[in-house]
């Protein structure tokens, strides 16, 4: 489980997005109760060393020392600033800044060390920078931490929404049933899938006898919801490993795994039956009765496209069968 | 009276052929405002029932609708709701028809409202009835939304007539992309790259009577469509030069000659045709190829003939003029189709 708070933060991530675009400039504006914080800190410091402490001459100061401790000190500050600019509100960014600033103040009065002489008696000789310093480093880690986790959190948000995006496109717009590039998708996957684990694998192509007929008598939506609650119909008798999509017009496919030419012929039979006995409503309250065709075609070494071939050619034959076409 | 409409004519009556694009629309719940967005039309217009429209809205309706329902069975499903539609008595005479000929021949006739945008021509030999499709008023941008709707539309009007699936031949310009598509809809008998739009169906079976035969409603609304259709340009522009070409041939045309017999001086003929986004070596070209594609598959006659029909100096010509036109041999397409 991620920490709550960066949960939170996922719930913001749409704005936080376009925050970021918005203003990643001048984020460190949203920043100054952190930033005034850790000035006002920093001065409680000072005032300190100064009420235990008397400033040195300016033969004891040790310039070395003075530059080597206020350059740490000015990074540290350096570090802040890019941090917070980069970042949007939020509980990470507090952990970020109290890190830093913790580091910040240590050094400072380190620096302050070089330039007031602090008895050797009192409790404050040393004891500041030695506890916030460590202190400091180790809320800094853990702010690095769950910064690591948000951006992994952010990173998978953002595959979702990508797979989810061309997932779409495979989508059919009135059923959401995948589409024929879909199938075909699939059917190439399923194929090599069955053959190494030694598995039959049928398709099955169901079209709906007199479909036009319907669309004329009814009208086009009447069609349309036809094949919307036809879909459901098919989905409620399919197995929980086989896949339905919507060929095209009504047309669909069934992809059975595991189901040879028997067992494919049983399964297609029980969705035929399921067809027929459908009284679908029309909006004006009559029952209409539908009948099907499916056309079975178990992969014996196909190509997808020559399976979807047979699989057509065997439905076309099972639909001459039930209304003779022309010659 | 002119004899033809340009693609700034206001001739289109609202409530026909576009109606089905926009009922399309308005079913798969696009918003109608957007939907006609940048096509001048209004839907309070529209609504009116009394409006016409230019050609060009019609493309930019279409255009529209092919940007907002993107699905691959957009083209078909516009087809399908086209006829019987409502185009007065050219519906009743199409889907009353005795025979599908004859439903085909009211299509060929009344096609500045039953198929505003694609000129339909039909084509009957002692064995098939052809129907070629040729660009009316605009030059086709290479996407067959159009011939896919118009062809769709044909085949749901054949399927009406005789309640079952006719066994249409289907002859395409370029290849297929969606594959299933056309399977469901037309069947199987799909040729692309053929470098034409046409579909064929045995004659014996367009002859055959239709199953709605009422005589006397088809021959009653025919009369209606005869006064009602007579006082309009009955072609587009491109076709009608078009058809002005292939009628001349095997004789002579250049774009004077044309441009004469339009009552027009050159300069405002070519201007018409850039307005139409073409040129009349442009026009030349897709009817002589048309004319060799037709003469090549469907009488079989022998590349020195064609040549010298279509005025080239030697059949050399011909073959090189033909690569350049579709990309492949003429004997690449030799085969009767």
């Amino acid at each position: 489980m991620p920490p709550t708070f960066v949960i939170q933060l996922l719930q913001k991530a749409d704005s936080y997005n376009a925050f970021i675009l918005l203003c990643d400039c001048t984020m460190i504006f949203l920043h100054k109760w952190k930033l005034l914080a850790i000035a006002l800190a920093t001065n409680l410091t000072i005032l300190l060393s100064l009420a235990v402490g008397d400033i040195k001459l300016w033969q004891e100061i040790d310039w070395l020392d003075i530059v080597g401790e206020s350059g740490v000190c000015l990074l540290t500050i350096l570090w802040l600033a890019f941090t917070l600019n980069s970042r949007p509100k939020g509980s990470v960014t507090t952990l970020l800044a109290l890190g830093l600033g913790l580091i910040f103040i240590g050094s400072f009065q380190d620096l302050m060390d070089e330039v007031i002489a602090i008895p050797e008696t009192s409790i404050w000789r040393g004891s500041i920078e030695s506890t916030l310093m460590p202190v400091g480093l180790i809320v800094l880690t853990l702010a690095l931490y769950h910064w690591h986790k948000e951006q992994l959190l952010f990173s998978q948000e953002r595959r979702r929404k990508e797979q989810n995006l061309r997932e779409y496109r495979l989508q059919d717009q009135l059923t959401g049933l995948g589409d024929a590039r879909f199938l075909q998708q699939q059917l190439e996957q399923q194929l090599e899938h069955c053959r190494q684990q030694q598995q039959p694998l049928t398709l099955v192509l169901l079209d709906l006898d007199q479909f036009d007929t319907i669309n004329r008598r009814f009208g086009h939506a009447e069609g349309d919801r036809l094949l919307k609650e036809l879909t459901e119909l098919l989905l409620l008798n399919l197995r929980r490993c086989d896949l339905l999509c919507r060929y095209a017009g009504d047309r669909f496919a069934v992809l059975l795994p595991g189901a040879g030419e028997q067992l494919a012929t049983q399964l297609s039979s029980q969705l035929q039956d399921a067809v027929s006995h459908f009284a679908y409503k029309t909006t004006q309250g009559e029952s209409v009765y539908h009948s099907a065709s499916v056309g079975v075609a178990t992969d014996t070494g196909h190509t997808p496209e020559s399976l979807i071939d047979l699989a057509t050619q065997r439905l076309l034959t099972a639909k001459d069968s039930r209304a003779p076409r022309a010659a | 009276m002119t004899l033809w409409y340009e693609n700034d004519s206001p001739i289109i009556a609202a409530h026909e052929f576009p109606a089905a694009l926009i009922d399309l629309g308005c079913s798969r719940g696009l918003e109608p405002d957007k939907l006609l967005r940048g096509t001048g039309i209004f839907m309070e217009d529209f609504l009116s029932g009394c409006l016409n429209i230019k050609p060009s809205q019609c493309y930019a309706l279409i255009r529209n609708l092919r940007q907002q329902l993107p699905g691959a069975d957009t083209p078909f499903l516009a087809g399908h709701r086209l006829y019987p539609g409502n185009f007065g008595p050219a519906s009743t005479a199409l889907t009353l028809a005795p025979n599908l000929l004859e439903a085909l021949q009211t299509l060929e006739t009344y096609h500045r409202c039953l198929s505003p945008l694609l000129h339909p021509r039909l084509s009957v030999d002692s064995e098939f009835v052809y129907l070629y499709w040729h660009d009316c008023c605009d030059v086709s941008d290479g996407n067959s939304f159009l011939t896919d709707m118009m062809m769709t539309a044909v085949t749901s009007v054949g399927r009406l007539l005789h309640q079952r699936p006719l066994p249409w031949d289907y002859f395409l310009h370029g290849d297929i992309r969606n594959h299933e598509q056309y399977s469901v809809n037309w069947g199987s008998r799909v040729r692309p790259q053929q470098h034409i739009s046409a579909m064929r169906l045995p004659r014996d079976i367009a002859t055959a009577p239709s199953i709605s035969n009422s005589a006397s409603a088809a021959i009653i609304a025919k009369r209606q469509c005869q006064t009602q259709y007579q006082a309009i340009p009955s072609t587009g522009f491109v076709a009608h030069i078009d058809g002005l070409i292939r009628a001349s041939i095997p004789g002579h045309i250049s774009l004077e000659s044309v441009a004469d017999s339009l009552n027009m001086s050159t300069a405002t003929f070519k201007r018409k045709l850039q307005k139409h986004h073409t040129h009349f070596q442009q026009r030349y070209d897709t009817v002589r190829k048309e004319l060799a594609i037709e003469w090549l598959t469907r009488q079989q006659l022998d590349i020195e003939e064609i040549a010298a029909r279509l005025h080239f100096h030697d059949s050399r010509n011909l073959r090189r003029a033909f690569k350049r036109w579709t990309g492949v041999l003429p004997s690449a397409l030799c085969l009767p189709i």
